[in-house]
């Protein structure tokens, strides 16, 4: 019974000594979630902030771009 | 029997008084929600957007100036370097865009979580101020039957001020009312349509995704048999791409009009 009871307070101690130790080498993992976190708002904030182009916008010059490509291709149809 | 009325009375104002014990939220708070969802709309209308465009602007002069070297060109196979480098270099940029997907739509999914509870706290606020309104209404009730009882003239007076007191504070919660229950409908129009928009975005780049498989392949068979025109039979099973991106334009002009709509709307009553 003893011996259940001294094992019981081993693992405890052992337990809370090793979570300091990995917190304290390697940072409490909630507060690195919270950092991520906030450190993704922020990109995506400083991102839309950067730029006014909309995927409108993207839309536009993608219809563009292949317009311009089928332009080659009819080109080289023409040559043949 | 008048006196138990009276108890049950003063009682559900108690309890309704306990429930919206929550201040409703003011003009600071909803021009706060206000940003915040367009805020959230911008992340679904513009994240991503301006690094997608600078690939396609880079390739925009790359066609061009293949383009001319095709038309000064008296054979096509004179130009299949260049036309076979194009689509591959076409490939690469649209395999680059559709690469950013999963940080694009982990910016949607956020920007749409963060609309839902715009929404809710809109939703919450209309009923608070809904349980506001039943408890004026009873208050009302209540010194209304007390008025023709009361025998002191100061008192009588007291229930007198009261009673416009409540009638105006309900007039104005009504008026409030109107204003939230607007807001949340914009709210609710403005999220089926970003929702809808967000999967049209997805589908573009499904569509960039399959098409950069499409002109790889057709650069590797343009290559392989030194022929220019060997490519365009690998081209022309393309889906037509540009119906779908004129449906998405047309979505982008009922959000941008939604938006505006959102931003000119204010707090008067």
């Amino acid at each position: 019974m003893q011996i259940i009871v001294y094992l019981v307070i081993i693992i405890f101690f052992a337990y809370s000594a090793g979570s300091t130790v990995v917190r304290y080498f390697f940072g409490d993992p909630k507060e690195y979630e919270e950092y991520e976190i906030s450190r993704k708002s922020n990109d995506i904030k400083e991102k839309i902030n950067s730029s006014k182009d909309t995927w409108n916008d993207f839309n536009k010059k993608f219809i563009y771009l292949e317009s311009r490509k089928n332009n080659v291709l009819q080109s080289l149809r023409g040559k043949n | 029997m008048n006196y138990m009325i009276n108890f049950v009375t003063i009682i559900l104002m108690f309890f309704t008084q306990i429930c919206s014990s929550s201040e409703a939220l003011g003009e600071k708070e909803f021009t706060a929600l206000k940003d915040n969802i367009i805020y959230s709309s911008d992340v679904i209308s513009r994240y991503g957007a301006k690094e997608a465009i600078n690939e396609i602007n880079s390739n925009i002069k790359l066609f061009d100036n293949i383009h001319e070297k095709v038309k000064s060109a008296r054979h096509p196979d004179d130009v299949v370097n260049e036309v076979a480098d194009g689509l591959q270099k076409l490939a690469i940029s649209y395999k680059k865009i559709s690469d950013m997907k999963s940080d694009i739509f982990g910016a949607h999914d956020k920007a749409i979580y963060n609309f839902k509870d715009v929404e809710g706290k809109t939703q919450k606020n209309i009923e608070l101020m809904n349980i506001d309104i039943k408890s004026y209404s009873q208050k009302i009730e209540y010194l209304e039957r007390q008025l023709p009882i009361e025998a002191n003239d100061l008192e009588k007076q007291k229930i007198d001020v009261s009673l416009k007191g409540s009638k105006s504070i309900i007039k104005s919660l009504k008026a409030q009312v109107v204003i939230w229950s607007k807001f949340y409908e914009a709210q609710e129009r403005l999220l089926s349509k970003l929702k809808l928009n967000s999967e049209k975005i997805k589908l573009l780049f499904f569509i960039l995704e399959t098409n950069a498989e499409v002109y790889k392949q057709a650069a590797n068979v343009a290559m392989l048999r030194k022929s220019a025109l060997a490519a365009l039979d690998n081209l022309s099973s393309l889906s037509d791409v540009q119906d779908i991106v004129m449906q998405m334009t047309a979505n982008w002009t009922e959000v941008s009009n939604l938006v505006q709509e959102l931003s000119s709307s204010d707090f008067k009553f």
